[in-house]
């Protein structure tokens, strides 16, 4: 019975430590935009490093010069997208 | 499974090592006494009640984990990072909790001996478990994204290996006797470890952060991390410096000074431990300030490929070969 109790407390103090830096990391994640499923992973398997990870990822991330992909859209000059409803 | 995708996976042998390593961590000594009439006395996980079923189950995860990672490689390598996760912070907790609260309150009972009349510090286990534990999660970690945007991929950031023997080094010395007191009837001997001392608790918690913080230094190969990494290091390596000079000082003050000397202690001597750690931190604390400097920062180590060597050996396979090999015989040998 007290291997029964002491198992359960020790797993229970231990996904209470997780979970917890696990929800504090979401928690500075999603204040910097960070995708979800990293931040969980970071907090709950890193802990309180994880935490600080969190914030240093939030940090680069946002500081970072964003570049984006030139996009071509093909436009016909002679296209009238009116042309159907004045015909 | 087309030939591309399976080059970008992670292998599975470095993952598997690591979490036996971690598993194997959990059977090495987590708490160690030693009482003042010479005793030494380890407590693991599998001595406390319920703890072998605690080893059971985490075994199972991470068999689970293998599984799962043989057809779907980072899922199975989340299993077994989170299965051992949940074994590394057991040992970290267990450690800090006793060492910061024997550092603090000398007095306290445990295991039905009075540390009044003993010192407490952690074991090698603590060590093992908590350091393969974090290279797993960090190993999970870094194939997800923005972090693998950061990680390195044929190249790895030389300071923090050059900082990360050291560090390691000094979080063993700390568990190690830096002071012998010796009596003239041999019947008393107090063995005083670096982590027993008043407030040390702490800074062992300082060196474990600042150990994880250059791991993760090696993962995510930017100057913010490096110099958060340094400005901690610096501060802690300050600290145990601090401590190491008092002990020695102290130390060599008990042995000059008091012709007496006190009570029943007759002889003191310094351990060989205290010394490295004198030299180590002194030398991290200087390694520190010159991480601040951006031509330090940038120098690196060049792996050749991430994937394999020109031999075909696979990199994470060699290292993860070995560490089955150090874990295999530490279970024949031990």
């Amino acid at each position: 019975m007290a291997g029964l109790l002491t198992y359960i407390a020790i797993f229970g103090m231990t996904a209470i430590w997780i979970l917890g830096w696990m929800g504090l990391s979401v928690v500075v994640g999603s204040f910097f935009d960070l995708p979800l499923r990293t931040v969980s992973l970071v907090g709950a398997t890193l802990g309180p490093l994880g935490f600080i990870v969190t914030i240093m990822l939030g940090i680069l991330e946002s500081s970072s010069t964003k570049t984006f992909e030139p996009v071509t859209v093909a436009i016909k000059v002679d296209d009238d997208p009116f042309g159907d409803v004045f015909r | 499974m087309s030939v591309s995708a399976e080059v970008r996976q992670p292998r599975l042998l470095l993952p598997v090592a690591l979490a036996l390593t971690v598993i194997r961590g959990s059977t090495l000594p987590w708490v160690k006494i030693r009482t003042f009439s010479g005793n030494e006395r380890n407590y693991d996980l599998t001595d406390v009640k319920g703890g072998v079923a605690i080893v059971v189950t985490i075994s199972f995860v991470v068999m689970i984990g293998v599984i799962v990672g043989i057809f779907k490689r980072l899922t199975g390598m989340t299993i077994m990072s989170l299965g051992v996760a949940a074994l590394g912070w057991m040992a970290a907790i267990s450690g800090m909790l006793l060492t910061i609260l024997y550092s603090l309150i000398p007095s306290v009972n445990v295991a039905g001996l009075d540390l009044a009349r003993a010192t407490l510090s952690q074991g090698s286990g603590v060590v093992v478990t908590v350091i393969a534990s974090l290279v797993l999660a960090f190993m999970v970690v870094r194939q997800l994204e923005p972090v693998s945007s950061y990680a390195p991929s044929t190249r790895i950031a030389a300071l923090p290996i050059i900082i990360l023997i050291p560090i390691v080094v000094i979080t063993i010395s700390m568990n190690a006797e830096w002071l012998r007191l010796g009596s003239d009837d041999a019947s008393a001997q107090a063995l005083i470890a670096g982590d027993s001392l008043y407030g040390s608790g702490l800074v062992v918690l300082g060196l474990w952060l600042s150990v994880g913080l250059w791991i993760g230094a090696l993962m995510i190969n930017r100057p913010l991390v490096i110099k958060f990494a340094c400005g901690l290091t610096f501060l802690v390596a300050v600290i145990v410096e601090m401590y190491a000079l008092l002990v020695w000082a102290g130390g060599n003050a008990i042995d000059w000074l008091v012709p007496a000397k006190l009570e029943r202690w007759t002889t003191v001597s310094m351990e060989p431990q205290l010394f490295i750690v004198l030299f180590l931190a002194g030398l991290v604390a200087m390694m520190s300030i010159l991480g601040f400097v951006p031509r330090i920062q940038r120098l690196q180590i060049n792996l050749g490929s991430r994937i394999r060597a020109s031999s075909g050996l696979w990199y994470s396979d060699v290292a993860g070969g070995l560490i089955l090999v150090f874990v295999l015989a530490s279970y024949v040998l031990g």
